[in-house]
């Protein structure tokens, strides 16, 4: 797959997906002026990943795990629901046996952040690796 | 009685885009430093500024007399113990009407119930036209911890004049 990689903005995260080299990282501020302009390309990355799962890609990462790392330092609330769609996929990817673990990191007293980070994991069923740094 | 002195943080009158909402929020993460208020007052209160600003730039009246009417009064003020946010915006009597209930309800919930309502409103959340997900209230309600006033004046038929009134204390505690 052909890396999906954004630069990060005032308003936008930097988003690096690259299967080949296992980075998968979404992080900084998250307030898009059009946030379907910005996540939808995200998603259909996401969705394109998730249909293409194979046993050789099981096989890459049987060993060392898929990454998904979230690094935000603010999102507001229209990006928390593509946040969560994007979770959904990878939750779904997870369900195909692929051993991947999702990294939610928040800076050091940003406690908020972490709350954030519990309730989507509550909300889609799924165990997160909680990181402060 | 004494007056509880209010200074000014922060204030603009005028039309609401997406680059003045970045000059405001600019200007805010300037004067958070320079006002040394605490870290997490300063992100609970950027969350807050955000979704306030974004829903008055989003809701605002687009058909009629768009000079006059798409005016946002705006303030940020604090005293020694709260910050304080003042939006006030025109806006149709049905959005105003749909906000003040959503603000009543959430007015009700403690802070675990406003995390219950965030995770079941997420999940069935879908975007709108407008590119609101219908959970900028809640964010502020959770970030805020305080009981949200808003007022509502009549303008003429189709439109109103709504204002907002959000207070955040200097030092946030952990549960409502």
């Amino acid at each position: 797959m052909i890396p999906l990689i954004i630069d990060s903005t005032v308003s936008t995260p930097k988003i690096i997906f690259d299967l080949k080299n296992n980075i998968f990282e979404m992080s900084g501020c998250s307030r898009p002026e059009d946030v379907r302009d910005f996540y939808n390309p995200v998603l259909k990355w996401i969705t394109d990943l998730n249909s293409g799962i194979t046993e050789g890609v099981k096989k890459k990462f049987a060993q060392d795990p898929l990454v998904f790392l979230f690094r935000f330092d603010y999102f507001n609330s229209s990006s928390a629901k593509f946040i969560l769609d994007i979770l959904m996929i990878l939750n779904e990817i997870h369900k195909k046996d692929l051993n991947m673990i999702v990294k939610w990191q928040y800076a050091e007293s940003d406690e908020d952040m972490r709350e954030v980070g519990e309730e989507l994991e509550d909300v889609i069923d799924f165990m997160f690796t909680f990181e402060e740094i | 009685m004494t007056q509880v002195q209010h200074k000014n943080i922060l204030s603009y009158s005028g039309n609401l885009s997406f680059e003045k909402i970045n000059e405001l929020l600019e200007l805010y993460n300037v004067e958070a430093i320079e006002l040394g208020i605490n870290p997490v007052t300063q992100k609970r209160l950027f969350s807050i500024l955000v979704e306030t600003l974004e829903n008055a730039y989003r809701h605002k009246v687009l058909s009629i007399d768009k000079e006059k009417y798409n005016k946002v009064d705006f303030s940020l003020t604090y005293t020694d113990t709260d910050i304080e946010v003042n939006i006030g915006n025109y806006t149709v009597p049905e959005n105003a009407e749909q906000v003040s209930v959503k603000l009543d309800m959430l007015n009700k919930l403690s802070v675990k119930g406003i995390s219950s309502l965030y995770k079941e409103s997420i999940a069935k959340a879908k975007i709108s036209a407008k590119g609101g997900a219908g959970l900028g209230l809640i964010e502020i309600a959770r970030n805020s911890r305080q009981i949200m006033k808003y007022n509502i004046t009549s303008v003429q038929s189709s439109i109103v004049y709504f204002e907002f009134n959000i207070i955040i204390s200097q030092n946030p505690k952990k549960e409502k």
